[in-house]
């Protein structure tokens, strides 16, 4: 097991050189660079062509391509990430103070959202056809249908703009910089219902539908009716011996989607205001911030590389037959 | 009073084609210490049978429609066809007075937990052990059923052993509570010749060390001489001969009967003798004609058998059968099944 595990971490490796060399170089095929949206941006400022050349060289993106790659990737192997062009602090701080937000989003609306929705499955799996089950794949079904943006756009319509339950976007009222512990979570929460549901809907929807399906296939088989022969109650029979036996497709479906898991929450930060990694990566996109845009590229890919290894982790206790040697 | 006492027993499967009647009033006893054998081909109605004595039969689609399966049960005689299938008192029967062991020893055991735990599930919720004290029972209980270096193979995963240990390993779960009834539904279907007679001598010799009574349920007629002391026939949800093992394999009334016993291939047989089919195929038991269940596929039908449904009818103390051309059959032209022969 341990030397699978060092197996899989020396092949993830050449998986993030590729990566990078894939968004390194699509980053520079976009046209301009910072200095140029600086210009753009400051369009009453005269600055001769001399001070340009003299930014780029400073900030370095006059060099060859694999120049500048070359360059970044020894400052990423001693561990730095380097300094944002457009506000020049470390960009490990920038990402801290970001990554508090998008935690708490993908906590409010994944790790709430996966077990819900593995719990709904079972309900309707338990009894095919009735309200529940028929309630839960409507749902499903509305949910898969409509892309996160819709949904954002939507909830805001109806929830902030016409029923003024919560509001349309941002972390933190600006009211509650004085109130009380107590009062500033709850204010935290309130803001967090909206994109909590946006960002979750979809991947609830997907666990969903796949929870059930696997369920009823596996209280189809011969040792469900071993176990109930044996006069266990139902509920050890389904929780015992089906439900783990039917997880190993919902944790697989959960490892795979953890890259459009992201992406999705890209799209919501950006919906809702969200001062959250996802929407720093959009801006960084827009300014041409090449060190910013890799160095998340780089967060975002280690995830998805973990996540899936912690999914063959699982594996091995879900399914004693799955042995890596 | 029977251990198991069943009476005109019905269950019928709400289907989208229509209602099927799988079990088709049928009534039978078992006495203690007795080994009953219902014998018939593939969709006879044989396991559905076996699984309404346990309540286990999916509802919906399936249902008791009719009748009582009296059980004397250790708190007295209860009648399981009116209990609530997932109630306490059902569920105090299955797996501890009534247990089962299943066709399907590679897919009956759950792949995710050891041999162990699945043994000792039964025990702790039966007989109210600890984990320790079930564990070690599990043990001994590998042992019972011949399996080797228990105490190490205990710990091991269903993928990890054959069809035959699984098969053991099945009676191990089946045994722990010391039932009073086995229900082993085509036990040695899946096994291999030489495992199916290991698997065999061990049920009959636990069956007499626990004084215990057995349901068996096959096709396999060898099987049937070999251990039964009643056998049913059924046909089509019914049951069409009852009788002791001499009843059916020399004095078989029952034109299906018959036909079942000729169709055995016989290695002791001096001529060259062409094995005899039963012609056509079992109709679906929805919308079923009136009138005999085999009259479409039965070379003695006559009108009468296609217009009305033959009672049971004793032939002897310890025969019956339901037909209306009841042929004689003299003892001597018998086919003897084959593993009777050899033994």
């Amino acid at each position: 097991m341990i030397s699978y595990l060092i197996r899989r971490l020396a092949l993830a490796v050449p998986t993030f050189i590729g990566i990078t060399i894939i968004v390194f170089g699509l980053m520079h095929m976009a046209p301009g660079n910072i200095v140029d949206f600086y210009m753009a941006a400051n369009s009453e400022a005269i600055v001769d062509a001399e001070r340009i050349r003299q930014l780029e060289e400073e900030i370095g993106v006059n060099k060859p391509i694999y120049v500048q790659y070359a360059k970044w990737l020894g400052r990423v192997l001693v561990l730095d990430l380097g300094v944002s062009f457009e506000t020049h602090r470390a960009i490990s701080t920038e990402l801290y103070d970001r990554l508090g937000a998008t935690v708490s989003l993908f906590f409010f609306g994944h790790i709430i959202g996966w077990p819900l929705s593995i719990a709904i499955g079972v309900l309707s799996a338990m009894k095919p056809n009735s309200w529940i089950d028929h309630l839960g794949r409507s749902v499903a079904l509305i949910g898969l249908s409509m892309p996160a943006f819709w949904i954002g756009a939507m909830l805001i319509l109806v929830f902030s703009v016409e029923l003024g339950m919560f509001p349309s976007g941002g972390s933190v009222s600006s009211s509650m910089s004085d109130s009380s512990t107590l009062g500033y979570l709850l204010d935290k929460g309130w803001h967090l219902v909206l994109p909590a549901i946006t960002v979750t809907v979809r991947t609830m929807a997907i666990t969903m539908r796949v929870a059930r399906a696997e369920l009823l296939e596996v209280l189809r088989k011969d040792y469900i009716v071993t176990a109930r022969s044996k006069g266990l109650t139902e509920t050890v029979v389904l929780v015992k011996h089906a439900l783990r036996n039917s997880l190993i497709s919902v944790i697989t479906l959960i490892a795979l989607s953890m890259g459009s898991i992201l992406s999705g929450a890209i799209m919501t930060e950006t919906i809702f205001s969200w001062p959250g990694v996802g929407r720093y990566l959009v801006h960084a996109v827009n300014v041409r911030d090449y060190p910013v845009v890799m160095a998340i590229t780089l967060l975002v890919s280690i995830i998805v590389i973990f996540s899936n290894l912690l999914a063959d982790i699982c594996y091995t206790w879900l399914n004693p037959r799955i042995r890596y040697n | 009073m029977s251990l198991l006492d069943v009476n005109n027993l019905t269950v019928k499967f709400d289907t989208p084609e229509g209602i099927a009647c799988p079990v088709d009033n049928i009534s039978f006893t078992i006495e203690e210490n007795q080994v009953v054998c219902i014998v018939g081909e593939s969709g006879c109605g044989k396991s559905i049978t076996a699984r309404s004595l346990l309540r286990i039969v999916p509802t919906p689609p399936g249902r008791i429609a009719r009748g009582e399966i009296k059980f004397s049960s250790q708190h007295g005689p209860v009648d399981i066809a009116q209990l609530d299938s997932n109630g306490e008192t059902m569920r105090s029967i299955r797996g501890n007075e009534i247990a089962m062991i299943f066709q399907e020893p590679m897919t009956s055991l759950n792949p995710a937990y050891t041999i162990g735990n699945q043994i000792s599930e039964s025990i702790i919720l039966h007989q109210k052990a600890s984990r320790r004290e079930a564990w070690k029972k599990s043990i001994e209980m590998l042992e019972l059923v011949g399996i080797p270096s228990p105490a190490q193979r205990v710990h091991e995963y269903p993928h990890q052993f054959s069809g035959g240990m699984r098969q053991r390993v099945m009676i191990a779960i089946a045994l722990s509570c010391r039932p009073a009834l086995l229900i082993a539904d085509e036990p040695t279907t899946a096994l291999d010749v030489t495992v199916q007679a290991q698997v065999l001598d061990l049920l009959s010799k636990l069956r007499q060390e626990n004084r215990m009574s057995v349901l068996f349920i096959t096709h396999d007629l060898g099987v049937v001489a070999q251990i039964a002391d009643v056998i049913l026939v059924m046909y089509l949800g019914k049951i069409v001969e009852k009788g002791t093992s001499e009843d059916i394999f020399f004095k078989a009334r029952h034109p299906y009967t018959r036909g079942l016993l000729d169709a055995i291939p016989s290695l002791s047989a001096t001529q060259r003798k062409r094995l005899v089919p039963i012609e056509g195929s079992v109709p679906s038991s929805i919308d079923l004609p009136p009138g005999c269940g085999f009259a479409s596929r039965c070379h003695l039908a006559t009108s009468r058998c296609f217009e009305e449904t033959p009672e049971m009818t004793s032939v002897s103390f310890t025969h019956e059968a339901s037909c209306w051309n009841m042929p004689a059959r003299e003892s001597g032209d018998s086919v003897r099944p084959e593993r009777n022969a050899d033994s």
